[in-house]
């Protein structure tokens, strides 16, 4: 299989990380959108004449499954449920940003550019964004993923030097 | 860089134009551009025996060392 250029892994890549972002966004102003009326709207005790009652009446019913966690989470100050929000949609606009540079670095590597400045800079912000995100989301797997990107950011600027140094051999 | 590659000075003095010595020597225009505006890292010995052999010169015509100034701390 081929990992580089036109129809590679590299392409599939790029067209799954350029659809995911697209999926991304979607889910995110949906779960927002849903989370914000869940938690700061008045709730609706019976259905109600109009539409939007109505879902808000059922999306009660829907998280108000699990009683005790949602309690817990109505129960807590809205400063808390503030920075909750906050909390998600960092935690989501910094997977964008990281599905966008991916997207980047495999755009490059189906054009066939593998070492140049932009993918060796581009890597290595992933990775940053990948360790600031492992730790807002206490995730073990993606702090080691980007432990590796770190590392293979070094690999590609070794790569870089070389392919220059190929490049402007006459 | 200490070494300076005097292509252009050889080739003004054979009087060769750039398309014509990278035809002869059998490398792109861009490439032999490189050479001559002093922007290649390395030169292949195959590359400097065809210039020298076209040009009918030897290697230190083109080549020359220049020590590069001391900074003063």
């Amino acid at each position: 299989m081929k990992y580089l250029g036109e129809k590679s892994l590299s392409s599939i890549l790029y067209g799954f990380l350029y659809v995911s972002w697209y999926l991304l966004i979607l889910v995110a102003l949906f779960i927002g959108v849903i989370l914000s009326i869940a938690m700061f709207a008045d709730p609706v005790m019976e259905p109600a004449v109009s539409a939007f009652d109505k879902m808000k009446y059922e999306l009660f019913n829907e998280i108000h499954k699990d009683q005790e966690a949602w309690n817990f989470f109505t129960g807590a100050p809205v400063f808390f449920r503030v920075m909750a929000l906050i909390f998600l949609s960092g935690a989501t606009l910094l997977m964008l940003t990281i599905i966008k540079k991916g997207q980047r670095v495999f755009y490059n590597f189906k054009n066939n550019i593998v070492f140049n400045e932009a993918n060796v800079l581009v890597i290595s912000k992933v990775s940053k964004l990948l360790i600031i995100f492992s730790i807002l989301t206490v995730n073990f797997t993606s702090l080691l993923v980007s432990i590796i990107l770190l590392i293979l950011t070094d690999v590609f600027k070794n790569g870089t030097a070389l392919q220059e140094e190929h490049d402007l051999t006459v | 860089m200490s070494i300076i590659f005097r292509l252009d000075r050889v080739m003004a003095d054979r009087k060769i134009s750039l398309g014509e010595l990278a035809n002869r020597v059998e490398i792109t225009n861009s490439n032999l551009s490189i050479l001559k505006t002093g922007k290649a890292k390395a030169i292949r010995m195959s590359t400097l025996e065809a210039i020298c052999r076209e040009l009918n010169c030897q290697p230190g015509d083109l080549l020359e060392y220049q020590a590069d100034e001391i900074k003063e701390k």
